[in-house]
């Protein structure tokens, strides 16, 4: 599974520019959280739903729903991750990862 | 050691002590790195990017990295050798120098490689994996294991175990030897058990696959034992400790084992998984305790033992957080987080690990177990409701769901810290 091929590395290298409008050089609170989220949502194909792309306000309305629905095939380990995080993460990470 | 341990507390005491001056060499700082795994790898790139002034060494033999998780895909031949495989281009085109050697020791303030080379660092990052403890079962030794693999670090070993597989025999044992906690990747065994049962169902139906276990319990034991019947029906035996499960004597020459309470079993492919400890270089650096494994503090995987190094991955012990491919890529983020900070004289951010470990019972049927764990005191706790095993009674969409979504985390996490 080599997915280095640059077709593959484009949507990281946007990926790195958008975190490198970030201030650089001092990981905040948030830059840790959405770390653990990029161990799955990474690539732009797959199973798994890419997070970049989607609205700040459609990304937070989901992370908060995740909270209080049953697991399904649709999402069977967010509804309990997202339980470790509060409500100011989930409102970061949202901003983080979406679009204005 | 003990000299040199306090000293090393004397000199990065004062280093501590003073985030102005250690801002002002920042760009100076070195950071070397032991092991191009999940964690050790994770961390190099990652602190790249959190500041990228820091000079980040990265310490591995190997030219690729093979990945245990999937690893048992290629045992049952769904997933080929090569697609296990990731190179450190990417790494190296982010900043990281990569050095292809052993790590030898660790002096003050630097570590020494086989080649002879001395490598100083500022901060020591130790990702090393795991060792396994020969003769901890009386007659398995490393020369033992080339007629019966651990194969539980992906390499020759495992390819050694899937020609075994191959050359089975219609009717035959499989047999495995399963260790008690803690060791790397909790469910792996039994995910194992499964994808043989898999091969030998599509190729040898008239086989079996007999697990001698040394505990009562194992991760996503609801989820396994459910799964293993379903698709396999009465292939896979499990035997429990109270079972007399427990492996306590190796033949690999006559490929026999003997139990605790003396029984003895035949085996035609024999696959033992012995106990397990930190990487040899944790032990050299002084960082593991008498259990064998590196204590660390919850919030930055600092070692406990040794001021100046940080432990990740599987040899390291920070609570309940399990020994995982997932877990050491998130301790390598916030490790390189909190090492930035602490350069560069900032406050240090709070770190969170999150965990999912997929499994694969049969080629559309997968399960998971998944929690959240956080500081607390110099330990890590787990986050009250995240962690949990998926759903038992979700049925052929969720276990289908759950097949790609394994598929899917496989190559996020790669690319994440390799393949880009």
């Amino acid at each position: 599974m080599n997915l280095s091929t640059p077709a593959r590395a484009l949507p990281w290298l946007l990926l790195s520019a958008a975190a490198g409008a970030q201030p650089q050089g001092a990981p905040a609170n948030v830059a840790v959280l959405a770390g653990t989220c990029m161990t799955c949502h990474g690539p732009p194909h797959g199973a798994i739903p890419r997070l970049q792309g989607q609205s700040a306000e459609r990304l937070l309305a989901r992370l908060r729903a995740f909270k209080a629905e049953p697991p399904s095939a649709r999402a069977t380990v967010m509804p309990l991750l997202v339980q470790g995080y509060t409500d100011a993460d989930l409102q970061a990470l949202a901003q983080w990862f979406g679009t204005p | 050691m003990i000299d040199r341990r306090r000293a090393l507390h004397t000199t990065l005491g004062a280093t501590l002590a003073l985030p102005a001056l250690v801002r002002a060499h920042a760009a100076a700082a070195r950071v070397v790195v032991v092991g191009g795994g999940f964690g050790g790898a994770t961390a190099a790139r990652y602190l790249r990017h959190y500041a990228p002034g820091v000079h980040v060494t990265l310490v591995e033999p190997a030219r690729r990295f093979f990945t245990c998780p999937f690893s048992n895909h290629y045992l049952a031949g769904l997933h080929g050798w090569d697609s296990l495989g990731h190179g450190f281009d990417g790494l190296r085109a982010a900043g990281v120098e990569v050095v292809h050697a052993h790590a030898a020791d660790v002096g003050e303030r630097s570590l020494r490689l086989d080649t002879g080379a001395l490598l100083p660092w500022d901060r020591l990052i130790l990702s090393p994996g795991v060792d396994m403890r020969w003769n901890a079962i009386e007659g398995y030794d490393e020369a033992a294991a080339q007629q019966a693999p651990h194969a539980w670090k992906a390499g020759p070993q495992t390819q050694l175990l899937r020609r075994q597989l191959l050359a089975m025999r219609d009717g035959g044992v499989f047999v495995m030897a399963i260790p008690d906690n803690p060791f790397r990747c909790p469910p792996g065994p039994y995910e194992r058990a499964a994808l043989v049962a898999h091969y030998l169902q599509t190729h040898k139906p008239r086989s079996k696959v007999l697990l001698l276990d040394a505990k009562e319990n194992f991760s996503k034991k609801a989820l396994f034992l459910q799964g293993w019947k379903a698709l396999y029906g009465s292939m896979v035996e499990w035997v429990p400790l109270s079972a007399d499960g427990q492996v306590v004597r190796v033949d690999a020459a006559a490929l026999e084992v003997e139990t605790l309470f003396g029984g003895r079993h035949k085996a035609d492919v024999l696959n033992v998984i012995p106990p397990q400890q930190a990487g040899r270089i944790a032990l050299r650096a002084g960082v593991a305790d008498g259990s064998g494994w590196a204590p660390v503090r919850g919030e930055d995987f600092a070692s406990t033992r040794v001021p100046g190094i940080h432990v990740l991955g599987d040899a390291s012990q920070a609570g309940p957080i399990p020994k995982s491919g997932f877990a050491a890529n998130n301790q390598g983020k916030a490790v390189a987080a909190a090492i930035a900070a602490e350069l560069l004289g900032r406050p240090r951010p709070q770190a969170v690990y999150a965990n999912t470990c997929y499994s694969l019972v049969g080629p559309d049927w997968g399960i998971s177990v998944a929690g959240v764990y956080r500081p607390q005191a110099g330990r890590l706790v787990d986050v009250p409701g995240t962690v949990g095993i998926s759903a038992l009674d979700g049925g052929a969409e969720f276990r289908a769901a759950e097949a790609r979504y394994g598929a899917a985390w496989y190559a996020a996490i790669c690319t994440d810290i390799w393949d880009r």
